[in-house]
This record gives C-alpha cells, sequence and structure tokens, in this order.
C-alpha cells in the first residue's frame, strides 16, 4: 500500500478513536490539537467557531496570544474570509511572505508558515482552525491530513459545539498590555519579560503556571501594585495604574484587591476574627468578618490564635481575609506550596467555592494539576507567556491529583 | 585555629551592629572610668611634676627679722636637711595704666624653689624682673614692660636696724625696697608655690599678711642692700629623703611634719637674733617698753613722742613678731598655706570620685546593654542554633563560638578603651587645670594595675553576661528551636471572646501590647535604653544646675555680703573713716576679724579656711543669717560654728574637738558648738569675741568689715574706698566666690558633657538599633498590611505605637532612676570645702525629658525611613 495512504488510514484511525473517547469539546479539540501535532509541525492551533450572534470567536487556543477578546465577523480578516468564501488560506513560506493581519495578531510569534482552514460539517460552515508553525514550512501533504481532520472532527465539533458552548461575554477586568520589566541585580541586568500582554476577565479563575524563575510572581506583583513596569500598561478597569504614585496604588489595593500568600502572613497577635476585622476597617462595606469565615468553613475557630490553627486553616483564614474586603479581583500567590496534597485540595476547594460565588481569581502556582481548576491556563517560561489554553471545563479540587 | 579565626570573623560580619554595640559600650564604660581616674591623678601628678620642677621646698620659714648667710647655711646640720637657701620677700606698690596694685616681690634663687621660666629668661640683671604668668595674664603685663615699685618700707628698715649692726641711723632715709627705679619685666614664671595661682588672691593670703594682686621675682642684687643687710626674711628647706614622696602622699605629710618640727626647734635654739627679743617679751608692755627704749637710744624719737610717732606702732609690731616656723597644713612643703593645692586635691577628687559616680554607673548601664545585645543576637539565631543541635554541636560548642564573639569584642575595647582613656586625660587635665594654675607640661597618668583590673571585670562580666544570655537559648531543644519560638501573649478564652475592637487603630494597639509583653528582653532592652538615657540626661543636667543652685541658695538665703574691707589699723581714725564712708554709700556692714587659719577637727585632716570673728550681733544677723543644719542646737551668737559638710564628711558630734592655727601663728584648741549649712567654695570658722579670747588667750580686734554694697559695682565701690584713709583693701567676695565655683562649674561642664555625649551614643546605639530591629521584625507584618490597602503611614503605628509605649513608661523608670544618680553625683562629687544642696532637681527633669522625647521620636523617624525601603514584593518574591 502506498505509504501515504497509510498514513491517511492511520490518521483516519486516530482520529475516529479520539472522537469516539471524547465526551466533550474540550476534549475533542485537545485530542484533534494532539493529533495535528504529531502529523504536521504545527506548534498553535487556534479555532474560531461561530456564536450566538454570527460573530467568530476564539474557542482553542494554545498560542501566547491572549485571542479571548478577538471577534472577526463574516467575510472579515483572513478569518472572516476563509470562513464566507469557504476556501482555505495558507502562507506556506510566511517569511518570505508576511501579511500584516497574521503578523499583527500573532504578535510575538516567529511564524514560519500559516495555514487557515475551513470546519464545517454537512450542515454548513462551523468556524475556522489556524494552523501555525514556528519550525519549517507546511507541505502539501500535511495540509491534506489536516484536510481530513477536519472532515472527520467537524460533526463531532457541531455535535457538542452547538448544545454545549457557553459564549458568556464577559468584562474585562485587568488588561496588562505591553508590559516589560527588568530587574538589576548585583548590576546585571536580568530582563523578566518583555511586551507581555494578558487580560483578565471578570468572573474568571485565571492561573499562571510555570516553573520557579519563570516571572509569574513578578507578574502577579505588578498587577497587585506591588510592583512596578518598566514600560507598558496596566489597565484595571479602565484606569491605568502603571505609573501611579504611592497614593494611588495603596488605594488601588485597598478597594480593589484582596491578597492570598504562600505563607499566609496572618497576625500571630490578633485572633481570626481579628485579623479579618483588621483588613474589613479598610473598607465601607465588607463582608461580616464571621460571614466570610463561614465561607471558609472556619468560624467555630474565630477566636483562635494562628499559632493554634494547622496550616490548612490558616491559609483559609487568609481567604476569608481576602473576602473580606469585597474585592474586585482576588490574587493567590501559589496558595498550597506549604501545604501537603490533603490539606491543598481543602483550600482549594475553598478557592472553588469562592469563585463559583462570582469572585475574580488570579492564582499563580507551579502545579500542573493545579491549573486544571482554572478557566484558562497562561503557560509563562523564560519571562514570556508561552500558551494561554482556555479551559471550558475546569476541574473540580477534589478530582485533582498529584 | 584558622578556621576558628575564618568563622569568628564571618559572626562577627554577620551581626556587625550588635558587635560595634557591644564594643562601643564598653569601650565608653571603660574610658569614663579609666579616664576619670586617669585625670583625677594625673592633676596630682601634674601639680607634682611643676613641684619638682621647681625643686619646692619642703619647709618654710618666714622671719620677720633677718637671717645671715650663716645662720642659713647653720640649718644645713639638722638632720634631714639637704638643701637650705635663704630668700628676701617684701611687698611694694606699683602702678599698671591706671590701677594701683600690691605685690609682692621675691628673690631668685638658684637651687630650692626656682622659677620655672615658661616665657622669656630669667632675670640676671638688677633692673630685671619675672612676674608669674597668670599675674601677667590678668593685670595685662608684656614681656618687656616696665614696673615701678614706689613703697618706701620703714617696716624693712626698722627690721635691718633692730637686728643688724651694718647700718647706721643715717641711712633711715633710704627706704625704698629696692635700687632700682624701674624694672623691665623679662620672663613669666611659674613656681612650685600654687600659692600663686590666681591674681587676686585672698589678702591675708601672703605669709607676711599683706594683700597682694601680683607676685614678681627680681634677682637678690636688686634689693635695697641697706634693707637686707645682707640678709634673708626667709629661708627655703629641702629634704632628699623627701623627694621620693608625692606631695599628696600621707607619707610625705607626716615626714614633712617631723622635718618642720626639727627645724622649728633648731630655729628656736640657735636663731638667737631672733629669740632674745621674742622670747623675752611676754607681756605688750614689755613690747612697747623695748621699742621706746630701742628707738630713744637711736635717736629717732623723744619719749615726749611715743605715743604720737607712727614709727613706735610698727617698731612695737616688727619687734612683737615671732619667729614664723609655720607648721604642717598650714606653711610647709608642697602643702602650704595656700589654696591652691587644697583647689588641686578637690579638682583631683571631682574627678576620681566621679569615676564611681559616672564611669561606674555608665559601666554597669553598658553591662546591662551588653546583656540586652548578645540576648537579641542569640535569639535571632534560635534556629541556626537549633541547626546546629541538630547537626550535633554540643552545647559547649556553641558557647565557645559566643563566647570568643563577646570576647572580641572586650579586646577591642580595653584595647582602644585603655588608649581612649589616656587621650582624655592629655585633653581634661589641661582644660580643668588651665584657670588656675600656669601647667608647663601635664604628667602623663596611668595605671597598669588599675587598666589590669578593668579588664578582667569587663572580661569576667561580658563573659558571665553571654553565659547566661545564651544559656536559655541553647539549652532549649532542637524541634522547638528550629520552629521558631511564637512572641504572642495569648490571651484567655474570655478576653477573647469580649468583642472585638471595631477601630483598626485599636487593633494596631493590641498588637503591640501584645509584642510589648510577649517580647519581654526586646522590652526590657528598649526601656533600659530610653530610661538611661533619661537618667544619664537628667543625673548631667542635675549637676550642672546642683552647683548653681547651691551658689545661688548661698547668697539668697545665707549671705547677704558680696565685699569684705580690711582696714589699716595703723592709720588713725582708720575705724571711723571706713564706716563714715559706708554710711554715705548707704552701705550694710559689720565689724569683724578675718584671717587664714588651719583647721584640724580631731581625729581627721587639716583645711585651710578662714576664722570670722563677729563683734556686733545685730549688723552681723543683717549680713549673714547662720542656719545651724539638722540636729545641731539653734544659733545663739555663742561659740564656734563651721559649715556641715565637715559634719557631714567626718560624722563628727556637733561638740567636736577643733585646733585652729591662724597665720601668724596663733592657735587655739576648743570645742564646736555646732555646723550651719554652707553651699559655698570656702570654709569659714564664724567665732564670737568672748569665746574667741577664752580659746585664744587673746582679744580679736576688728581688722576688717563685711559689707553690702548697696550701689555700685566692685570697682566703682574699691575706686571710692580706696580714697578712704584707712581702708587697705577690698575683696570681691561674692565674685571670688563666683570665680572659685566656677572652676568647679568648669570640672562638672566637664563631666557632665561627657554623660551627655555618652547619652547621645547610647541613643544612637541602642535605641535605634532596637528600632531598626523592631521594623526589621515587623516587616512581614507591615508589608502585609500594606499590600492589603494600609498607607505606609497607617502601617507606621506599629511601630511608633511601640515607641510611644516604651518611652511613656521608660520616663517614670528613667527618672527615678535619674534622680537617684543625680543624687548620688551630688552627694559623691561635693567635698568639706564645696558642699551642694541635695533635694532632687527638678528643673533636670523638667528639660531631660522633652530631651529624652525628642532623641526617641528623631531615633523613631530615622528608623521609620526604613519603612520606605520596604518593597511590597520583598514578600512574594521572597
Amino acid at each position: 500500500m502506498d505509504s501515504i495512504l497509510k498514513k491517511h488510514f492511520r490518521l483516519i484511525s486516530e482520529v475516529n478513536d479520539a472522537i469516539g473517547s471524547s465526551k466533550d469539546l474540550e476534549e475533542v479539540i485537545d485530542h484533534i490539537f494532539k493529533i495535528i501535532s504529531e502529523y504536521l509541525n504545527a506548534k498553535y492551533a487556534v479555532i474560531w467557531l461561530k456564536d450566538n450572534k454570527g460573530l467568530l470567536r476564539p474557542y482553542f487556543s494554545n498560542c501566547p496570544v491572549d485571542l479571548i477578546k478577538k471577534r472577526y465577523k463574516t467575510g472579515e480578516g483572513i478569518v472572516g474570509k476563509v470562513f464566507e468564501d469557504g476556501f482555505g488560506k495558507s502562507i506556506i513560506d510566511f517569511e518570505s511572505n508576511p501579511n500584516e493581519e497574521i503578523k499583527e495578531l500573532y504578535k510575538g510569534i516567529n511564524i514560519k508558515s500559516y495555514h487557515c482552514s475551513l470546519i464545517e460539517d454537512k450542515t454548513g460552515s462551523l468556524g475556522v482552525m489556524e494552523i501555525i508553525s514556528d519550525s519549517s514550512n507546511f507541505t502539501d501533504e500535511e495540509l491534506e491530513m489536516l484536510e481530513l481532520i477536519n472532515i472527520l472532527s467537524a460533526t463531532k465539533i457541531a455535535t457538542l459545539g452547538r448544545y454545549k458552548l457557553d459564549w458568556d461575554d464577559k468584562e474585562v477586568l485587568v488588561e496588562i498590555k505591553d508590559v516589560c520589566k527588568t530587574y538589576n541585580t548585583g548590576g546585571f541586568p536580568t530582563k523578566i519579560f518583555e511586551n507581555l500582554n494578558l487580560d483578565v476577565y471578570k468572573g474568571e479563575f485565571v492561573v499562571l503556571l510555570g516553573k520557579s524563575g519563570c516571572g509569574k510572581s513578578t507578574l502577579l506583583n505588578i498587577v497587585g501594585g506591588m510592583d512596578t513596569v518598566d514600560s507598558g500598561s496596566i489597565v484595571f478597569n479602565g484606569v491605568d495604574f502603571s505609573n501611579a504614585g504611592e497614593k494611588e496604588l495603596t488605594n488601588f489595593r485597598r478597594y480593589n484587591l484582596g491578597f492570598i500568600f504562600q505563607a499566609y502572613n496572618l497576625m500571630p497577635n490578633l485572633t481570626v476574627k481579628e485579623n479579618l476585622d483588621l483588613i474589613a476597617e479598610l473598607v465601607d462595606d465588607p463582608m461580616d468578618s464571621v460571614e466570610a469565615l463561614r465561607l471558609v468553613g472556619l468560624e467555630d475557630k474565630k477566636n483562635h490564635y494562628p499559632s493554634e490553627l494547622s496550616g490548612g486553616q490558616q491559609q483559609r483564614v487568609s481567604i476569608a481575609r481576602a473576602l473580606v474586603k469585597k474585592p474586585a479581583l482576588i490574587l493567590a500567590d501559589e496558595p498550597t506550596a506549604a501545604l501537603d496534597y490533603k490539606t491543598s485540595i481543602e483550600v482549594l476547594s475553598v478557592l472553588e467555592n469562592v469563585y463559583k460565588n462570582g469572585a475574580t481569581i488570579f492564582m499563580v502556582t507551579h502545579n500542573e494539576e493545579i491549573a486544571k481548576m482554572a478557566n484558562r491556563i497562561v503557560r509563562v517560561k523564560g519571562g514570556k507567556i508561552h500558551e494561554i489554553i482556555s479551559n471550558r471545563n475546569p476541574a473540580k479540587a477534589t478530582d485533582l491529583e498529584w | 585555629m584558622k578556621i576558628k579565626l575564618i568563622e569568628l570573623i564571618k559572626n562577627i560580619k554577620k551581626n556587625i551592629v550588635g558587635f560595634i554595640s557591644l564594643t562601643v559600650f564598653l569601650f565608653l564604660a571603660i574610658t569614663l572610668f579609666q579616664g576619670l581616674d586617669f585625670t583625677g591623678n594625673s592633676i596630682l601628678h601634674s601639680i607634682d611634676g611643676i613641684f619638682c620642677d621647681s625643686n619646692l621646698y619642703d619647709v618654710n620659714v618666714a622671719t620677720s627679722s633677718l637671717v645671715t648667710q650663716n645662720d642659713v647655711e647653720s640649718f644645713n646640720n639638722i638632720d634631714g636637711v639637704d638643701e637650705v637657701e635663704g630668700y628676701f620677700t617684701v611687698s611694694d606698690d606699683f602702678t599698671f595704666g591706671e590701677k594701683k596694685f600690691t605685690a609682692s616681690i621675691t628673690s631668685i634663687t638658684s637651687d630650692v624653689s626656682k622659677c620655672v621660666v615658661t616665657n622669656g629668661k630669667v632675670p640676671v640683671e638688677a633692673n630685671e624682673i619675672a612676674i608669674f604668668e597668670r599675674c601677667a595674664d590678668a593685670l595685662g603685663i608684656s614681656i618687656g614692660d616696665q614696673i615701678s615699685f614706689t613703697r618706701k618700707n620703714e617696716i624693712g628698715f626698722l627690721r635691718a636696724l633692730a637686728f643688724s649692726e651694718s647700718i647706721s641711723s643715717t641711712d633711715l632715709n633710704d627706704t625704698l625696697n629696692f635700687k632700682t627705679e624701674s624694672f623691665v619685666v623679662t620672663a613669666f614664671v611659674t613656681t612650685g608655690n600654687p600659692l600663686n595661682h590666681s591674681p587676686n588672691v585672698h589678702p591675708l593670703d601672703t605669709s607676711n599678711g599683706i594683700p597682694v594682686n601680683a607676685v614678681f621675682y627680681a634677682p637678690y642684687a636688686s634689693f635695697n642692700q641697706t634693707i637686707t643687710a645682707s640678709g634673708f626674711n626667709g629661708l627655703y628647706l629641702r629634704s632628699n629623703e623627701l623627694k621620693q614622696y608625692k606631695y599628696f602622699d600621707e607619707k610625705y605629710i607626716n615626714e614633712s611634719e617631723k622635718l618642720a618640727a626639727k627645724v622649728k626647734a633648731y630655729a628656736e635654739s640657735n636663731l638667737k637674733t631672733t629669740i632674745d627679743y621674742v622670747t623675752a617679751f611676754n607681756s605688750d608692755l614689755a613690747v612697747r617698753q623695748f621699742a621706746k627704749d630701742f628707738l630713744y637710744s637711736h635717736g629717732y624719737i623723744t619719749p615726749e613722742q611715743y605715743a604720737s610717732d607712727p614709727l613706735f606702732d610698727i617698731a612695737v609690731n616688727v619687734i612683737g613678731n615671732q619667729l614664723n616656723a609655720l607648721e604642717k597644713n598650714v606653711s610647709f612643703g608642697k602643702k602650704n598655706s595656700i589654696l591652691g593645692t587644697s583647689v588641686v586635691t578637690v579638682l583631683s577628687n571631682l574627678f576620681l570620685d566621679d569615676r564611681y559616680a559616672m564611669g561606674g554607673v555608665f559601666f554597669a548601664i553598658s553591662i546591662l546593654i551588653c546583656f540586652s545585645v548578645i540576648t537579641r543576637l542569640v535569639v535571632d539565631e534560635s534556629v541556626l542554633i537549633g541547626t546546629k543541635k541538630a547537626l550535633g554541636f554540643t552545647r559547649r560548642e556553641m558557647l565557645f563560638n559566643y563566647l570568643v564573639f563577646s570576647l572580641a569584642g572586650v579586646l577591642l575595647a580595653v584595647i582602644f578603651g585603655n588608649g581612649m582613656s589616656v587621650i582624655l586625660e592629655t585633653i581634661l587635665v589641661p582644660s580643668v587645670l588651665h584657670k588656675s594654675f600656669t601647667l608647663p607640661r601635664v604628667v602623663t597618668y596611668f595605671d597598669w594595675r588599675l587598666m589590669l583590673i578593668i579588664a578582667a571585670i569587663s572580661v569576667v562580666s561580658i563573659g558571665l553576661i553571654t553565659f547566661f544570655a545564651c544559656r536559655g537559648v541553647i539549652k532549649k531543644n532542637a524541634i522547638s528551636l528550629l520552629h521558631g519560638e511564637s512572641k504572642t501573649r495569648k490571651r484567655s478564652s474570655k478576653q477573647r471572646e469580649r468583642s472585638a475592637a471595631k477601630s483598626k487603630n485599636s487593633l494596631f494597639m493590641k498588637t503591640v501590647l501584645d509584642g510589648f509583653f510577649a517580647d519581654g528582653k526586646k522590652t526590657f532592652a528598649m526601656i533600659l535604653g530610653i530610661s538611661s538615657s533619661l537618667a544619664l540626661l537628667i543625673a548631667s543636667f542635675s549637676l550642672k544646675f546642683t552647683v548653681a543652685d547651691s551658689f545661688n541658695k548661698q547668697y539668697a538665703e545665707y549671705f547677704h555680703f558680696d565685699t569684705i574691707s580690711y582696714v589699716n589699723s595703723n592709720v588713725p581714725q582708720a575705724k571711723e573713716n571706713i564706716e563714715n564712708f559706708f554710711k554715705e554709700e548707704n552701705d550694710e556692714y559689720s565689724p569683724i576679724y578675718f584671717d587664714s587659719c588651719n583647721i584640724t577637727i580631731k581625729g581627721h585632716e587639716s583645711f585651710i579656711g578662714n576664722i570670722i570673728v563677729y563683734f556686733d550681733n545685730a549688723s552681723f544677723d543683717a549680713l549673714i543669717h547662720m542656719d545651724p543644719s539638722a540636729n545641731n542646737p539653734s544659733f545663739d551668737h555663742k561659740g564656734i560654728w563651721l559649715p556641715e559638710s565637715y559634719q557631714q564628711d567626718f560624722k563628727c558630734p556637733n561638740e567636736s574637738e577643733v585646733e585652729v592655727v591662724e597665720t601668724s601663728g596663733l592657735s587655739a584648741t576648743s570645742t564646736t558648738t555646732g555646723f550651719y549649712r554652707f553651699y559655698n567654695y570656702d570654709c569659714i570658722l564664724f567665732i564670737d569675741a568672748e569665746t574667741y579670747k577664752e580659746a585664744f588667750g587673746e582679744e580679736a580686734r576688728p581688722n576688717s568689715y563685711l559689707v553690702n554694697r548697696s550701689k555700685c559695682d566692685f570697682d566703682t565701690f574699691y575706686e571710692k574706698a580706696n580714697q578712704v584713709e584707712g581702708h587697705m583693701y577690698s575683696l570681691d567676695y561674692y565674685g571670688r566666690s563666683q570665680s572659685d565655683v566656677g572652676i568647679f562649674n568648669m570640672v562638672l561642664t566637664i563631666c557632665y558633657s561627657l554623660y551627655l555625649a555618652a547619652t547621645a551614643v547610647l541613643s544612637l546605639f541602642v535605641i535605634l538599633n532596637l528600632l531598626l530591629t523592631n521594623v526589621e521584625e515587623k516587616k512581614r507584618d507591615i508589608i502585609t498590611v500594606m499590600i492589603n490597602g494600609y498607607s505606609r503611614s497607617e502601617a507606621a503605628k506599629y511601630v511608633y505605637y511601640d515607641s510611644i509605649l516604651q518611652t511613656f513608661i521608660s520616663l517614670f523608670i528613667g527618672t527615678g532612676f535619674g534622680l537617684l544618680l543625680g543624687w548620688y553625683g551630688q552627694v559623691s562629687l561635693e567635698s568639706k570645702i564645696l558642699y551642694f544642696i541635695h533635694t532632687p532637681n527638678i528643673l533636670s527633669v523638667v528639660v531631660s525629658i522633652p530631651i529624652t522625647i525628642a532623641l526617641v521620636a528623631l531615633m523613631t523617624l530615622i528608623a521609620l525611613r526604613r519603612l520606605k525601603k520596604f518593597k511590597l514584593s520583598d514578600l512574594t518574591n521572597a
């Protein structure tokens, strides 16, 4: 048998297996992307699907560019045109034939080869898939295989997507634009990140994932108004805080942010309730301290000192303390790093609860498993956003295992 | 060994602030203690140095007659006398500028009691003269100035006439003291005679009873040979055996007394020229008869002129005077009848007493502070200690490291402290003495034994405190050390259940209070630092204000006179003239007999003082309020009264046996009636005329007046008084008291300046250090609240609420401690001739408290600047 044919058959078989075993759209797309990565030299993929307003929105993306608020009308841009015309668009040698629109959209990515194809089933067009290689040009054979994958997966996507898609339009809370940060350590400048862009939306649970030293804590500090940027802007609720003075930053933290620290940082001389009261006093309309403690399951410990609590309990108090101001954004810095597995699950369950009650959480962790709880996983590597993954089915805290 | 040394250096680097604190405090304590000791001793040795440089006499024989060179040399026969030299001294008047002064001029000796030239060259020609440097400074006399002496020395002439056969009565007209009309000042000198320490010496301090403003030295050949008749009116004697002693050694005093007794006995038996006449007269009548016969036989006066001729009274005085071989503390050896060495002794004692009052107390405070420094250091390393224990280090090994650390600090402190104390001494001694003495050289004193003792005490005390500081931590088990001690004050469950504080300020306060009680060692260190600063400030200002308060009290409550005017009783109507003058001037006055004297309470050391015999109770009471001190009988114008300082120092009863010897040699032994309150630099024995006669066997006759100048300043008063026939001299007693007290003030200024400097260092090293440590310890909490939305100024409450609380408590402790220290300073620094009021000095508290608060506030502000350096990201990046 022709080797190409064999390849194609294998591909078909794998796709069918993957689709068949997938329970939801996330899983389908996850499997599809793995297959695409295996068979094609594609580093990044973005799947645009039509929402209930007829706009094309990114449903899946693993590229380091935040596309979440990007929309295309039918016929608009390459994505819109491909969707309208039904014809794919390839820019095989992107370096020789750069496209400004693509370059602008995927700023920061080294695009070697680009392809955009339609996803359609028998009922019609569903969306568009873009794939990008940063190492080599796509071959015709690869593009043919992509065609196959599209056809095979389209029906499943259509089936799952129509019923399960959740197209909530969330408001942006934090906009991080072209932020650069360099530290001077012992006279040597260390670039932490350069031209970083990220948005955080209200009601989201965003996780910054990365190994130690990748810059995720620095980014948290910057969002929290505890550190400054060298250039770029940090816009919170429409107000740019990147050049704010100390007074403005203090007020920003006071009225908008709640913090959960890795080491809890409770006042050792105050009781649990007093720790919350100390922070509640900052705002005019705080949550009742006891109520906050109830949310974290510790109302019976209100008169205990932190030293009389376990690590997990202390962290839960820390969460309650973060909640008591009713902040717009909760920043969590490796909240389970100092805890064992069981206690970590307890704390994460509380966080999950808090999130479900409408809080926006921006958490930093190095634990891949914990990241599964998030709506969006922003993977940071070498001071850059390596990929941003939308997680439509976040895992439950109790389901996590590591 | 090398590894241990490297470890020690690394330890020091790591805990550099603590190491420096420990070293600096010990250094200061050693410097203060030893510095004060060395200064006190150096003062004595430096004065002794002047004495040695000038080869000062051991015994001075002053005589109103003349002794020949043969007489002088015969004194060498006395066992113990190795050098003897005769001198001649006169008093004379001179005018310089527009003012008239009285001077004493003494012949320059070549061996004993030589002049030490401080500027210029020794006078050798008959018209050359040297002046005591201090007098030159005061009178504005420079080298090269011309001085002329104008007095007719009838007394000297009569003396020569009476006891020498080498002159004739026709030489009566030649009675000027000197052959030359004027002298050129060629040198400034100092001598071993501390009598010349001030140009305005007490009028009756000189051995020949004449008040002088200046002291000159001229070659013997300058004196009118007719007057001197190749003779001397004084002898300096020196003993080689006594040269081995310092003037302040007890042995010197005892041996000098013995020598003086031998000299006196020899003089009485061998100087017949004088003694024949002297011992023959046992009554005034006999003396007057002799004088009458003498003058008549020489053709000076006719019998009819005896009563009116002033020469007659002069002759009586001259012939009636006895040979003066002055005794013990009055005029012998280096401890002359002067205020000089007594001033020196008192000044020296001020420092020597202060070494305990100041140096010792500061040493104790330093040890306590070092204890808190080391304790903090060890507590901060609890986790490290726990780690070491877990790794297998023994307690002894860990303790050894801390001991080595501490002792390294001790070593540095001892080395630099010893060096600094010598430097301090070389700075302080001239500063202290320059007001009173011309000091050609400072004798640097250091006591190896004391240095070793202080070093040993430092080593032992620091070693012990290190041991106790470490013991508490090192003996804990490794796990509790590794987990860290929770410095939390746990309130009871009831306290916790009470409704929580509503305001963030009260929550801050709770945290501060909890920390205050939970971390006792830190709290103790801070309170110790602040209260010590306050106490030292109070003690410093107390010293400063006490002297002024005491002096002011003396003149506000007890002494209402400011002048003593001396009357020349040889001038007819002198008494009436001067009293009329006082009346015209509306000045209050009271007649007295005034003399210098040596006072000895039985069983105790002697002291130079003054005797005042009062004649008129009413006028006396108007000018002196005699207030007996506690447990003394009331003053009823009878008996012998001495200052209460004697009673306090000697613990003698009201009725104590006292011996008084006047400058003339007249002496009495009697019993004191009581002791009166006195806060001045002086020692005055008050006695009524009747008691004086009983004790001394002679009637006292008024020779001066206590005066309260109503209208004018002293210079104006003096100028007017000098126009009065019979006025001899007036002393600005108040001004002189101020000046004398000023010397003490100066010393105490030095002492309290040292205290103030020590306080500043204390604040800097202890208070600031503790505050900075406090801020660092609270860094995490402070950053946490700031991240949560508290501003930096709100978060700063964590720091300054602490300071406020600690300062508040320290004010009470420090005030109590400071008043105690101030009292101790008052009591230990006063002497028999200078007494202080002992009441707590409230002004010192009123001044010190704001300064302390300001100091702490300043240190807190400096510490709070550390907050500005806190990066919020430190918490998450850590």
